[in-house]
């Protein structure tokens, strides 16, 4: 007991000792540390910012919601001028991080990328690109070929570190993505502030309208760009559009009634063999879907191939005519082939038909998926036709 | 006569008893950082200024520490010390901290410190070990430098950092990887065993009179106690 009881006194004898040394150690050393640290952090600033001016209070500790929006991960303010942001984007894969230094006329002094899982490395030199760009003309700044997503993530990142300089000086910029602005427009059409819409996948020849939109208070209809709005009941709200009210009406009638739909049994017809599933609504058009053998099931095996189908979903009339077209699912090459699920891309395809079909633009560098995609696309057009004299 | 015993346990790091060479200790650290001559020194001198306060701490300790809990009592030593020169380096030395990484905390667990603390400091006066800590401290430092030049400047091309002309365009790059770094251990190993053999010392035998350690070590004598050297590995593992 005697010899525990000694034992337990020595080891904690020995451990408050040592910790008293180490807090002794560390009162002269830590400050020191972090003065190197500070000088480290501030040395990187001006790097980006040459003729910035970081005090000890330069940083910006709580990030708003704006800067927040648009990536900024931190802030510094030079108090001659100018900022420096870190940014942390996407580009070809996630966790780009880059620091943008930005003057005092909103143009930018410098660039660095502090982290970064890209393949090609391009991200390590993009950034002279864009020396002295400023918002007008950083759009007008040209991508590197081959590396598309990782220079157009520094691009845009670079317009947000504009965008940040200018908010951190007090200003305002619109900071909401293509998507809410569409959204925010459709809302005002419609009266709304609060609906939440879809483009409508279209099931039916809309006539003169282009594109529906669908949103649980009501729709909105598009024609030569401008707008019309119905509610819930097809009671025009708003039509700044040269359409009638006929047409809009027609365009809610086909809406409110693609509710009924029902699976068509194709067993036993010759459809093609990358048809995967068939429905058909009640005014007679076929949603298809169909699989394309692209990159991924058709690419050379060395390159590392998926081995997955590009699935597609196309509605198309009886005769034959492509009313839309998206893409459910791919696993195409990331960067190059997987633009096929761009609706940049498959949205070219609404309103042809196997005669028009080749009109379709391929996809650049991608010609395994082009291929592979409209040839599911004529397989589907074709599909309809021989399902249509089957009397299915 | 007193201060030929105090030379020799100064000298005896270096060849005789070499921690790496002889005692085949540290066998992680001595690795993994001499793939470079700057990284080797950097650690064979923090490592040596942690083994020399930590020998001459528990030796001044030696009658007081309890011997059930001597060896959480060396490990708190040495890992202050190693926290200590951590800070230190941070501090005052940021390239060389950056450089040596998490080698460097590890140096808690290198058993050379371990080992010598056992073997050695916890049986001798604090003069002794001080002295058996530089002597022992030198030597890793020595054997991390003969391998540091061999590995850098064939398996790199350069030394220090600087490149050798004619050499940098003809050198072995896996001299560089750990599998070159195990066989340029082997060969020094080899060579010091036979420089060690050619001065008349008999070859090392199998068992415990066969062990570097044998003259410190009660159960190398025939005692009825634990193999020192046997601690010290099973503790601190062979790092």
């Amino acid at each position: 007991m005697k010899k525990s009881l000694s034992s337990v006194i020595c080891l904690t004898v020995i451990s408050l000792v040592i910790t008293a040394l180490l807090a002794v150690t560390n009162a002269f050393t830590a400050p020191i540390i972090e003065e190197a640290e500070r000088a480290a952090a501030f040395g990187a600033l001006t790097k980006v910012l040459p003729s910035g001016q970081f005090g000890a209070d330069c940083e910006i500790t709580e990030i708003s919601d704006d800067l927040k929006k648009i990536g900024v991960e931190s802030a510094y303010v030079s108090s001659n001028g100018g900022c420096v942001v870190t940014i942390n984007t996407a580009g070809y894969s996630t966790g780009l991080k880059l620091m943008f230094g930005v003057d005092g006329e909103g143009k930018i002094a410098g660039s660095e990328c502090l982290a970064s899982s890209e393949t090609l490395g391009f991200e390590k030199t993009y950034g002279e690109n864009i020396l002295g760009a400023d918002l007008n003309s950083i759009d007008g700044i040209n991508t590197v070929a081959g590396a598309t997503k990782t220079t157009t993530a520094y691009r845009n990142a670079a317009k947000s570190a504009m965008q940040a300089a200018i908010i951190l000086g007090g200003g305002t910029v619109d900071t909401r993505s293509e998507e809410e602005i569409l959204n925010d427009n459709l809302n005002e059409i419609l009266g709304t502030t609060a609906a939440v819409f879809t483009k409508w996948f279209k099931t039916a020849d809309l006539g003169p309208v282009e594109n529906a939109y669908v949103s649980s208070l009501g729709f909105v209809f598009e024609s030569e760009g401008a707008f019309a709005s119905t509610d819930r009941n097809g009671s025009i709200v708003n039509n700044a559009s040269s359409l009638t009210e006929a047409d809009i009406k027609a365009a809610y009638e086909a809406i409110a009634s693609s509710d009924t739909i029902a699976d068509v049994d194709f067993s036993g017809v010759a459809v093609s063999d990358k048809v995967t599933a068939v429905q058909k609504y009640a005014n007679g058009n076929y949603v298809i879907t169909v699989k394309g053998s692209g990159f991924g099931k058709n690419g050379p095996a060395e390159y590392g191939i998926s081995n997955e189908y590009i699935i597609i979903k196309v509605a198309v009339t009886p005769d034959g005519k492509i009313l839309d077209c998206v893409t459910v699912s791919q696993a195409e090459t990331e960067g190059i082939g997987s633009a096929c699920a761009d609706p940049a891309y498959y949205s070219q395809y609404a309103g042809k038909d196997a005669s028009t079909l080749d009109s379709v633009d391929a996809i650049a560098g991608a010609t395994f998926t082009s291929k592979g995609y409209k040839a599911a696309v004529n397989a589907a057009i074709e599909s309809a036709k021989v399902l249509k004299e089957a009397g299915k | 006569m007193e201060k030929k015993n105090k030379l020799s346990v100064l000298t005896s790091g270096f060849i005789k008893e070499n921690p790496v060479f002889v005692l085949v200790l540290g066998t992680c650290p001595t690795i993994a950082t001499t793939k470079g001559v700057i990284s080797a020194i950097s650690m064979g001198l923090a490592a040596t200024a942690v083994l020399i306060c930590s020998n001459l701490v528990i030796s001044l300790l030696r009658k007081l520490i309890p011997d059930k809990v001597r060896i959480p009592s060396y490990i708190v030593v040495i890992a202050g010390f190693v926290t200590m020169v951590q800070m230190l380096m941070h501090a005052y030395l940021p390239d060389l901290y950056s450089l040596l990484g998490i080698y460097l905390p590890l140096i808690t667990v290198n058993c050379i410190i371990l080992g010598r603390a056992e073997m050695f400091a916890s049986k001798n006066g604090p003069v002794e070990s001080l002295l058996d800590g530089i002597g022992m401290g030198l030597g890793f430092t020595f054997a991390l430098l003969c391998m540091a030049v061999i590995r850098e400047v064939f398996g790199a091309g350069a030394f220090a950092g600087i490149e050798i002309p004619f050499l940098v365009d003809h050198c072995v790059p896996f001299l560089v990887k750990s599998s070159g770094g195990f066989m340029v251990f082997g060969l020094l190993i080899a060579i010091v065993t036979a420089i060690s053999t050619k001065r008349g010392k008999k070859a090392p035998e199998l068992g415990c009179s066969g062990c570097p350690a044998a003259k410190f070590c009660k159960a190398a004598a025939g005692d009825d106690v634990e193999c020192v050297n046997a601690t010290a590995k099973t503790e601190g593992g062979n790092n």
